[in-house]
């Protein structure tokens, strides 16, 4: 088969960036509705995919974002989140695929405006590894924090036909926060860096936080399996006002945002 | 548009739920503005059924655009609070005190004491809070207090509620241990004193309790019922009465130090109880309590008139000597003090010190 030039021009393009930055977690955000489910075992499974036809467990770099399934509706899936953050030094090796965005928003048309109808996800694929992230994160913005907050203002020096690189340019350019206001609708925010794991990932000692309704903690299990897997942080948000998936993805980064703060990251 | 079915968001109540509506095809729900003022109806397609209900007792009018949006709680299964913000928050503080189904759940009622910003509330659920989460460790409780959004002052409210808590509660458990181990201990030595077992010698009690030692025949189920209340009431008789015991003269023991203002310790009281401890009713160890109460005052005299010691600094000196098992902090603050009168005393002190402790030590055999 005869090698498409889109194929690798994302990746070629960042092989030269800074990769020396400050590593940020990784993030996994679970549907609180089935949150025992990965307590009680305390693992996250990794799930079959469609987009790749195979099992996946998703994970965001740095950020919780968490409108990635794309499903038809995003209102039911996110409600309630809780947010699995993990220290990358004991499960990097295990990563499989970096993608710069959120594969599920790729697939169902929502970065149309950025990337030509041609492109696909393939030609956006990095090497599996956090320097991937890294790479992606220095090329396209100033800061951890600005890739965190997106909106970014870096401007990047493009070479001429790489489609890719300029499509990602300007998703950067929007913001990551949901609550921000924008001229994009939300599930065109997505421009989190998305790490694949091919297998389960054990939970215990290697949360650096775990973020979760108040309410969950009535749980005597959900209480009981917290003290088990022995998050650094653990931290909670109130369940009842402000249901809509804005304010509660927004209420998230924020407090995703305290515990890198609170830990020296961002 | 019209009101169609709640909606749960969480699997089981108490918990929030949320209005949905209808315009006849489509489902909508409310999306709030500023001031809990409706902004707009957002289409809310794909809604699991399962988690849809229809509460009997409500009937609700749609509110339109601009007016105050209707907030919903399902306190107990299908039985549900509705009221624009304020009144829902009346609603709520009145639940809590009523319903069995909340009281129990702190983390819900802080979730509720939040939003319907009750201060006092607050303070009391998150108190609730730590405790529960302390049972599982100290560690959890103090993450989750951390990672909290609650005033620092409530933090420290809560912590210092259950620094308070934790010490009484650990001092009790050392003290149940305590009676514990000297209970198991005092039996051991009974027993080993017979060259019994402890379950012989138990056997041997119960016989005596009972009267006479023959239980053997055929028994009926019914005797065997019987037999085995016989048989675990004494024995629990017995035990109790050990740990009735000891537990009294822990207490006096302890009352007498705590009258004399002296460090002791756990450790201490274990041991005395154990090495005097007596089948014959514990009297000995009135007698020894008696007689290092009655030395100690001649040695106290002593000590405060040659280092300058008010009667009770001389006391913690010769406690402190005698059990090196006494509070550190004690122990280093007699140091200290007896130190900074002069370094010549303080030798003195070091070699009366040690002349006090071979002294006392005939007092506490194998210590």
């Amino acid at each position: 088969m005869v090698k498409r030039s889109a194929e690798s021009r994302f990746s070629d393009f960042l092989l030269h960036a800074n990769e020396k930055i400050p590593e940020l977690p990784l993030v996994h955000i679970s549907d609180g509705y089935h949150l025992l489910d990965i307590l009680q075992p305390g693992v996250i499974r990794a799930t079959p995919c469609k987009v790749f036809d195979r099992d996946i467990l998703y994970m965001f770099y740095g950020k919780p974002a968490y409108r990635t399934k794309h499903n038809g509706n995003a209102f039911l899936s996110c409600h309630l989140p809780c947010a699995f953050i993990f220290k990358t030094d004991n499960i990097s090796e295990r990563i499989k695929s970096v993608f710069p965005f959120d594969t599920g928003a790729f697939h169902n048309n929502f970065y149309k405006s950025f990337f030509h109808n041609s492109s696909l996800i393939t030609d956006f694929l990095l090497p599996p590894s956090i320097e991937s992230a890294k790479r992606v994160v220095s090329t396209f913005y100033c800061s951890n924090h600005e890739y965190y907050c997106g909106s970014s203002r870096k401007n990047v020096d493009i070479p001429l036909l790489n489609f890719e690189a300029e499509g990602y340019h300007e998703l950067s350019r929007a913001p990551a926060h949901p609550d921000a206001n924008s001229k994009f609708s939300p599930d065109e925010r997505a421009s989190a860096i998305e790490v694949h794991f091919h297998e389960d990932v054990d939970l215990a000692d290697r949360l650096l936080g775990c973020v979760l309704p108040v309410t969950f903690l009535d749980d005597e299990t959900v209480k009981e399996n917290l003290d088990k897997l022995n998050p650094e942080i653990i931290k909670t948000y109130s369940t009842i006002n402000k249901h809509t998936s804005e304010a509660i993805a927004g209420k998230l980064y924020e407090i995703v945002e305290e515990i890198y703060k609170a830990k020296g990251i961002v | 548009m019209k009101f169609l079915a709640f909606y749960r968001i969480l699997p089981k109540s108490p918990a929030p739920v949320i209005p949905i509506f209808t315009d006849g095809k489509n489902n909508f729900r409310q999306i709030s503005g500023k001031d809990d003022l409706v902004l707009e109806y957002k289409h809310t397609p794909d809604l699991s059924e399962d988690r849809m209900f229809i509460s009997k007792e409500q009937k609700i009018n749609t509110p339109d655009i601009g007016e105050h949006c209707i907030y919903a709680y399902e306190y107990a299964e299908n039985s549900i609070a509705i009221g624009d913000i304020e009144s829902i928050k009346h609603r709520l503080l009145s639940i809590i005190s009523k319903e069995e189904n909340i009281s129990e759940k702190c983390f819900t009622i802080l979730d509720i004491a939040n939003f319907t910003e009750n201060e006092n509330l607050i303070r009391l659920a998150a108190d609730s809070c730590y405790k529960s989460l302390n049972k599982f460790s100290f560690n959890l409780s103090e993450k989750w207090l951390n990672g909290t959004q609650l005033s620092d002052s409530i933090k420290e409210h809560v912590r210092q509620q259950n620094r308070k808590s934790t010490t009484i509660a650990r001092g009790k458990f050392l003290f149940q241990f305590t009676c514990r181990k000297a209970v198991w201990q005092t039996l051991a030595r009974n027993a080993s004193f017979r060259n019994m077992t402890i379950d012989d010698y138990l056997d041997v009690c119960i016989d005596i309790a009972i009267g006479d030692g023959s239980f053997y025949g055929e028994f009926s189920p019914n005797d065997i019922s019987k037999i085995y209340d016989i048989l675990l009431s004494p024995k629990s008789k017995i035990l109790s009465r050990h740990m009735e015991a000891v537990a009294k003269i822990i207490i006096e023991i302890r009352s007498v130090l705590e009258r004399e203002k002296l460090v002791y310790s756990h450790n201490i009281l274990e041991h005395l109880i154990i090495e005097h401890a007596q089948e014959d009713g514990f009297t000995k160890i009135k007698t020894f309590r008696a007689r290092i109460t009655r030395n100690m005052e001649k040695d106290v005299n002593k000590i405060s008139k040659r280092f300058r010691l008010s009667k009770s600094e001389a006391r913690g000196v010769i406690i402190s000597s005698i059990l090196d098992k006494a509070d550190p902090e004690f122990i280093s603050k007699v140091h200290a003090l007896v130190k900074s009168k002069s370094d010549k005393l303080h030798k003195n002190f070091e070699s009366q010190a040690i002349k006090y402790y071979n002294k006392y030590i005939n007092y506490i055999p194998d210590l």
